[in-house]
């Protein structure tokens, strides 16, 4: 899954009228752009046009999309023209495909592109996951559906794990604790077990505690039953995990406040698996991604209340809830566990401001990570969103959207120049952060004449030593004397001014 | 005057009404007051009447022709024993309510979490996880954070060859090693 363009023609929030390029050769398109110029509903967008065809609902506004399935021999461009005013689906959607980019234009009929009874289509991605570090859910909301009708087929028990996972999923926190298990399963060194001791510091896990609540759905009155009548995946997994448990133990506790102010009682059974090697034998012949389903189902199901995982860490000699660890480190884990586990081939990946409590350090290399997760790079599209100058210190000019507003519309273009070795410093004065703009026009023009003159190749003239010496006692007081965010030039500037100083005064 | 002149005060003009506008006002405040008069009276009057009428009322009710009788009701005799029985229920409720929570915060206060070593040794019996939990004097409320601790001392003591543990009809049973 390669999106090459997107052109959104009527209204959708702010945006109308606009067309953003997607670098279809690259694993990663970033998009940038000052607050309120519509990045993040460029996401959005492309969350309802997917979660819209894969449920064949009615588009929500009028737009075209283009984008590549597929790799090597098997190569599919698709195309889709919507438009909202047409009275049936298939007048609302035109869509066509071609083996090649420039290739002649097949028709699709509208119900060969949603997904068959088996939930396969040729023509849509096959996973679009979405992350949102921030409180909002509306981004969550567009998820729900396909979470609803997952949660349905699992109470009736037809989910298989071995290749079910939502065609739409949405990362949430509490994923973090999941990837954590997931990736301690195999006693094997990996390179995600290497992530996590290298960069987070865990070197392996302590304990895990899980607290398995009654859910509202259970209907058994039989006490004796242990999971409180749970089917299918649910029922495995506990089935599972019980012989492996250290004393499992049943108490009932005020879960909630009900309208009333009065306590909600409920049960709650803790099972406990004292070490890595015991839920290794627990998860035995379950692989990785397997188990995380089988974890994220027994979430879903409503079924498992809260999971305590205990670390070893590097920098303590006891170990760790994994609770007390950073908020960037759990938000680090979330979505890197994510591509791992859900993503499949042709997948989309749409990450809104992941990088917001990340450190710098991590920020420069958290596209690498995220590069390093991805298992299908080549037929995979990330699409993030971000305000770090620093996450696209790295990439290629092609792989920027820089979105503004100008006069009453939104537009996005890519910048004239690749962030790629272009220095932290001129990355926030290029087009793409624009910070030059700041400052006042007429400091800028003293600015540029001080410098002007301070770096002439020839010595200067009485009447220049004089403008020289103006410019520096105004700019002085502003800050701007000696000081530029370069280091390189400072030190230029400041060998010019020692050579000159003597000969102005 | 010592510092007022006599004829600085002479200046100042008092205004007055005239003669015939004075006895106007005179009158009019007289009938202002007669009618003051009558009104307290009436309602002294009036508040009298009230309270006996109150009387009279509640003599009514008592003699039942306030509203039309029903000569299907219970005898008020019957009432009346309804309403001893059910106001002493209430009280012998509210004596065991207080009862029962006095008890619980004493035996908040006595009870104190202890190892699960010390909890096996003062039952002389094997346990199983829910009584280990009572005895170790865990509330029977626990919370996610104390039921870690539980079980991370159990853990540890299974690691210390301190006590054995079995598993029989799904259940955890521990007793001292050895």
């Amino acid at each position: 899954m390669k999106v090459d363009y997107l052109h959104i023609k009527s209204r959708f929030k702010n945006l109308k009228n606009i067309k953003v390029n997607f670098d279809e050769n690259h694993l990663m398109t970033v998009i940038i752009g000052g607050n309120g110029s519509g990045k993040s509903n460029v996401l959005e967008a492309l969350v309802c046009i997917f979660r819209n065809l894969d449920l064949g609902e009615a588009p929500d506004f009028a737009y075209e999309i283009k984008y590549k399935l597929g790799g090597d021999n098997n190569i599919r461009w698709i195309t889709v023209i919507a438009d909202p005013t047409g009275k049936t689906l298939s007048q609302q959607y035109q869509t066509t495909f071609s083996t090649s980019i420039k290739g002649a234009n097949q028709k699709i009929p509208f119900s060969k592109v949603t997904r068959n009874k088996e939930g396969h289509s040729d023509f849509l991605p096959s996973h679009v996951f979405a992350y949102y570090s921030g409180p909002s859910d509306r981004l969550e909301k567009h998820f729900r559906k396909h979470r609803t009708n997952f949660y349905r087929k699992l109470l009736r028990s037809e989910v298989d794990l071995q290749s079910d996972i939502r065609p739409l999923f949405y990362a949430k926190p509490f994923h973090s604790q999941f990837v954590l298990l997931a990736f301690f399963l195999t006693k094997q060194a990996n390179q995600e077990k290497e992530f996590l001791k290298t960069h987070l510091g865990i070197e392996n896990l302590d304990s895990v505690h899980f607290v398995m609540r009654k859910p509202n759905w259970t209907q058994t009155k039989n006490r004796k039953e242990l999971f409180w009548g749970a089917e299918g995946v649910v029922r495995d997994f506990l089935e599972l995990l019980y012989p492996h448990c250290l004393a499992p133990v049943k108490i009932t506790r005020p879960e909630g406040v009900g309208l009333t102010g009065s306590d909600i009682k409920n049960e709650f059974f803790h099972l406990f698996l004292p070490s890595v090697n015991v839920l290794r034998e627990f998860a035995k012949g379950l692989t990785p991604d397997v188990f995380f389903k089988m974890l994220e189902s027994t979430l879903l199901s409503e079924i498992i209340s809260e999971v305590s995982v205990r670390v070893k860490v590097s920098s303590s000699d006891q170990p760790l809830s994994f609770r007390e660890l950073s908020e960037g480190e759990q938000q680090l884990l979330t979505v890197l566990g994510l591509l791992k586990f859900t993503g499949g081939k042709d997948t989309l990946f749409l990450l809104d401001e992941p990088d917001t409590h990340l450190n710098p350090a991590w920020t420069v290399k958290y596209l690498e990570f995220l590069d390093q997760f991805v298992p299908y790079s080549n037929v995979s599209h990330l699409l993030m969103v971000s305000h770090h100058p620093l996450a696209i210190a790295e990439l290629d000019k092609e792989q920027v959207q820089v979105m503004k507003r100008s006069d009453k519309n939104v537009v996005a273009f890519q910048p004239m120049e690749s962030p790629r070795g272009m220095g932290i410093n001129f990355l926030l004065r290029s087009d793409m952060f624009g910070l030059k703009t700041t400052i006042d026009q007429p400091t800028t023009e003293d600015i540029e004449a001080r410098n002007r003159l301070a770096s002439k190749p020839t010595s200067l003239t009485p009447a220049e030593k004089r403008e020289l010496q103006r410019l520096n006692d105004e700019l002085e007081p502003l800050g701007f004397n000696l000081s530029t965010d370069d280091p390189d030039y400072m030190d230029y500037l400041t060998k010019k001014y020692h050579r000159t100083e003597g000969a102005v005064n | 005057m010592r510092n007022i002149s006599q004829s600085s005060l002479k200046k100042i003009t008092m205004p007055m009404p005239s003669e015939s506008e004075m006895i106007v006002i005179g009158q009019t405040l007289e009938k202002m007051e007669k009618f003051l008069d009558q009104v307290s009276s009436k309602v002294k009057d009036s508040s009298l009447e009230l309270k006996t009428l109150n009387q009279s009322i509640l003599a009514k009710a008592f003699r039942g022709e306030l509203v039309p009788q029903d000569p299907n009701d219970e005898p008020a005799s019957n009432l009346l024993e309804r309403i001893k029985i059910t106001f002493k229920q209430l009280e012998n409720d509210l004596k065991t309510k207080k009862k029962i929570a006095r008890e619980k915060t004493s035996s908040k206060r006595i009870k104190m979490i202890i190892p699960i070593i010390d909890a096996l040794k003062q039952s002389e019996k094997p346990l199983s996880a829910q009584q280990l939990l009572s005895a170790a004097g865990y509330p029977n409320n626990a919370d996610t954070d104390q039921l870690e601790q539980f079980f991370l001392d159990i853990r540890k003591a299974i690691d210390d060859m301190q006590v054995e543990i079995w598993r029989e009809d799904d259940q955890d049973y521990f007793r001292l090693a050895g």
